[in-house]
């Protein structure tokens, strides 16, 4: 299959786009302006809208409203951005409305800097808005992935009727490389999903009684769970209530714990030392693993490939005989997915962490010798 | 490089100026074309780095290495999200001492800022290259690169421009790669379209017999932050 030569941002856009969206807002921010500016060019040739709004707060209320009307919608920005889109977002979270949001990192906190960070893990996998909802967060560390999780994205959105995100690094923003794109899914395909789609999708007071609006915007997933099963039984199943909505979440969450927690574990089985990271950082730790063997060390890599949830699995079950140490890595000090690891060690292997932030990229020399500086 | 490739491509200019789609290549090449000037007129070349859209993969980041071969390289650092102008293009322009380099920011927007610099772009001193790599989303077509080609050359008031195919996928692009990259350019562009030259990977340049073409040999100067 022919390659094309992609920046990530425009590769997210274009997976976007197979995937079947069709409506994207934003606004202009760096590193992430070539996703909107690609967005702009291509919407046009597949019938898509491509908008920009007056501001990250009103593009991704734009967003909310497409996704209320049936329409496969995303935004995007980065760091300081998706801050502003918070609310957005968690009214996304509450109103079922399967948005997908992409995060290129740039340095922080604050305007920060333009240039590529990881600074922003926390945000996305422990409150990317108020309510305290959680989002799958999907972490890719190459244009190929950044592509291919993108398109997963808008499935598992769908899937759940809940937003999901793609939280991207600022360096695969600006980097290109060769893809492979996925299949453009048809017109006849989405028509067929939209077909599904229709007992929640807003049309208007005539379709969903006078409170369709309000159903789809206040405790959503008891709204949606009452709608799915009177659709049955021409009755509800529950009390129409935040906390009722709040225990449906709940759910929904430790299916995801459940069945969604996806990692690249590269090297670990003779491993006597874990390099940990994710996104570039994840991928330079790679690089450095493949330096350390070169040198004679059995180091593996554990590298999260969606963050949330957390594969707390993946070092829960490593062999505390075995492993001398695990060493965290990312563009950010202090370490954010670090927090994570460390709580899944449970003490039981030392843990050391080495970062750099305000817009370094981790190199794998640097790692190397981080590593070595924790032999004993 | 072959001697008379290098004759024809820097022939008496001396001012050069790269555009054309982001991520076309224009900066790999640039610094290339100013390692070669620097090899015969050291302390004379001066590389402007104007890209203001995007904070990474710039000519500066190579900075270092182009200093350490004589050649003076002017930035500006850029803060937040506000585009900066660089000081003294158009004195060094204008000098006929100097071979002055502009490497222009990617597409119409990175080309926007290089407008203003036209009427002493517009010289006989000055060679204009718009490099198209057909890989790239918006060079894959006549509609695409006629598109993109016009609003770049209209944001940047440059009036003439020598055509060089870049068809490269990167550090992993093979050489059937190259070979079809650069048929598939010249049939879309037609046989009355002037290609001048093709950029090709140094490592590839043995294994890639293109009868008739005039071959640039590129020496990846732009890193990624991992290997492997």
């Amino acid at each position: 299959m022919k390659r094309k030569f992609m920046k990530g941002g425009e590769a997210v856009a274009e997976a976007a786009i197979r995937a079947g969206c069709r409506f994207y807002a934003g606004y202009p921010i760096t590193p992430q302006n070539e996703t909107p500016e690609y967005f702009a060019r291509r919407m046009p040739d597949v019938g898509g809208v491509f908008l920009q709004g007056e501001s990250e707060i009103a593009s991704v209320n734009m967003v909310l409203g497409a996704a209320i009307a049936g329409a496969k919608a995303m935004t995007s920005s980065s760091s300081v951005g998706i801050a502003l889109k918070s609310e957005g977002i968690s009214q996304a979270a509450n109103g079922c409305q399967p948005i997908v949001i992409a995060n290129f990192m740039r340095g922080g906190p604050g305007g920060g800097t333009i240039q590529p960070a990881q600074n922003d893990y926390l945000q996305a996998t422990k409150a990317s808005g108020n309510g305290g909802f959680k989002m799958i967060v999907f972490a890719p560390c190459d244009v190929q992935e950044a592509v291919d999780l993108t398109y997963e994205a808008f499935k598992v959105a769908e899937r759940d009727r809940h937003p999901s995100l793609v939280l991207v690094d600022g360096c695969i923003a600006s980097m290109m490389e060769p893809v492979i794109l996925p299949p453009m899914r048809t017109d006849e395909e989405l028509k067929a999903e939209l077909d599904g789609r229709r007992n929640w999708i807003c049309h208007g007071r005539r379709t969903r009684g006078w409170n369709a609006i309000e159903l789809d915007l206040w405790y959503g997933r008891s709204a949606m769970v009452n709608a799915e099963a009177e659709a049955k039984t021409g009755k509800p199943v529950m009390e129409h209530t935040l906390e009722n909505a709040n225990k449906l979440w709940a759910e929904l969450y430790e299916q995801w714990e459940k069945n969604d927690t996806r990692v690249e574990c590269y090297l670990t089985d003779d491993a006597e030392y874990i390099i940990t990271g994710y996104g570039t950082g994840g991928r330079v730790c790679k690089s450095a693993v493949n330096a350390l063997r070169e040198e004679g060390y059995k180091v593996g890599l554990i590298r999260p490939i969606i963050i949330s949830p957390f594969p707390v699995n993946a070092y829960k079950e490593l062999d505390a005989s075995k492993i001398k140490f695990v060493l965290g890595s990312e563009m950010a000090i202090p370490g954010q997915m670090f927090e994570d690891v460390q709580a899944s060690l449970c003490d039981r292997i030392p843990s050391y962490y080495y970062g750099r932030s305000g817009g370094h990229i981790l190199e794998t020399e640097e790692i190397v010798e981080a590593f070595k500086s924790h032999l004993q | 490089m072959d001697k008379d490739i290098k004759a024809e491509l820097i022939g008496s200019y001396r001012n050069f100026v790269f555009i054309g789609e982001a991520g076309s290549g224009k900066t790999e090449f640039g610094v290339n074309l100013a390692m070669t000037l620097a090899e015969d007129y050291p302390g004379q070349v001066h590389f402007f780095d104007l890209d203001q859209t995007k904070p990474l993969f710039r000519a500066r980041d190579v900075g270092k290495i182009m200093e350490d071969h004589g050649i003076t390289v002017h930035s500006q650092a850029q803060f937040q999200d506000i585009p900066t102008m660089v000081p003294g293009i158009i004195e060094s322009l204008n000098d006929p001492d100097e071979y002055t380099l502009l490497d222009i920011g990617g597409n119409v927007h990175g080309a926007l800022m290089a407008g203003q610099l036209a009427e002493s772009v517009n010289t006989g001193m000055t060679s204009v290259f718009f490099i198209i790599n057909v890989y790239r989303p918006w060079s894959d077509s006549l509609n695409n690169i006629e598109k993109t080609k016009k609003a770049v050359m209209t944001a940047c008031r440059v009036t003439n421009a020598r055509l060089i195919s870049n068809p490269t996928l990167g550090p992993t692009t093979t050489a059937e790669e190259i070979i079809s990259g650069d048929a598939e350019l010249r049939e879309i562009l037609g046989d009355d379209t002037d290609i001048g030259f093709i950029c090709i990977a140094e490592d590839l340049c043995d294994k890639i017999e293109i009868p008739g073409k005039r071959i640039i040999p590129i020496h990846p100067y732009i890193k990624m932050p991992h290997r492997g």
